[in-house]
């Protein structure tokens, strides 16, 4: 697959998320974490193990999936970005990574304000983003297409990030380890879904062009509630008023 | 009554139910007796004006409500009403 994958955060969402990505057989991979592996860490980020403790969390998990590449296989390549990632950035650092060449990014972070400034700038870049989000039993991941005009994007589900009183962070509320795993490999898949399509257009695609493309995830956002077992997909209507992606639309990308 | 899902972070509301029975006959009132029932989380759902708050959605059956009628989208007996806030949480 000769699609660019950008995973921002490598760590409960991410690790899971770059395992799925790496099964998938993607070959290129930008890892983007400023943080630094911990103990505590261990039990949910799978891709750490003990001896990686104060490492950067890229590195540890360029490592670890380097050693998990069949002997004889050629390796993917994975680049690491170990700095803190600033919202006004994001368009720059896009161009940089994504200017050149399909690309899918995957947010995985830990912030609301983040998630929802990756997926702006991504939808202004014309750039396919999946974005992922757990707490306590429940998860949450929605894939975006902005070159699709009839799928939602997440600004179109979701208008506004909700403010922090209002909004329980792992860390207070609690997660269940194994809740961000599955919604991790959800995102993945996602990701791989919205790169069949981009691999599917490409010039080079070596897919026959009388086969159909493969049907795209984008505008679909996937529930998990993992106490009762349910799993919900929605797949609203883009909102004619999202100042997100209806503007994009009528401009073009930036 | 229509069945009203109940998220994770809204639980604690409903005495840990993950479903409730609430009356109404379109989702202003719906919200308005689950509120009376349940006090304190019809602030988490909306905003001191009486809006939904920006980062909720909620469905009648499969159905955005901001497609429909808004608050006064109509509510059957047999209805499923789902609350789905945004969940921009993770981990580092």
């Amino acid at each position: 697959m000769d699609v660019h994958f950008v995973v921002i955060g490598a760590g409960g969402l991410g690790c899971p998320a770059l395992l799925g990505l790496h099964a998938a057989g993607a070959r290129r991979v930008t890892i983007i974490d400023d943080d630094r592996v911990e103990l505590s860490n261990l039990p949910r980020q799978v891709l750490f193990a003990t001896a990686d403790v104060g490492a950067a969390k890229v590195d540890a998990a360029r490592w670890s999936l380097l050693e998990r590449t069949a002997v004889g296989a050629d390796a993917p390549t994975l680049t690491t970005l170990h700095r803190h990632l600033d919202p006004a950035q994001l368009p720059a650092l896009l161009d940089e990574l994504c200017g050149a060449e399909p690309c899918v990014v995957l947010e995985c972070s830990d912030s609301p304000r983040l998630k929802f400034a990756v997926h702006d700038a991504c939808v202004a870049k014309g750039v396919g983003v999946v974005i992922g989000g757990v707490l306590g039993w429940r998860g949450q991941a929605m894939a975006v297409d902005p070159r699709q005009r009839d799928a939602a994007c997440y600004r179109c589900l979701f208008e506004a990030p909700p403010p922090p009183e209002l909004a329980p962070a792992c860390a207070t509320a609690g997660v269940v380890g194994a809740v961000a795993g599955a919604l991790g490999h959800a995102v993945a898949m996602l990701a791989v879904g919205l790169a069949a399509q981009l691999d599917s257009q490409h010039p080079d695609s070596q897919a026959s062009p009388e086969r159909a493309p493969p049907a795209s995830p984008a505008g679909t956002c996937v529930n998990f509630d993992l106490l009762s077992g349910r799993v919900r997909q929605i797949a609203p209507a883009p909102r004619p008023d999202c100042p997100t992606c209806r503007r994009n639309f009528e401009t073009g990308p930036t | 009554m229509a069945t009203v899902r109940i998220p994770t972070p809204l639980r604690k509301y409903t005495e840990g139910k993950d479903e409730v029975a609430v009356s109404g006959q379109n989702i202003r009132e719906l919200l308005d007796n689950l509120d009376g029932t349940y006090a304190g989380i019809g602030e988490r759902i909306r905003d001191d004006k009486g809006a939904v708050r920006r980062f909720v959605n909620i469905f009648v059956a499969d159905e955005d409500i901001r497609f429909l009628d808004g608050l006064e989208t109509p509510v059957k007996d047999a209805d499923e009403i789902s609350i789905i806030p945004a969940i921009a949480g993770g981990l580092r």
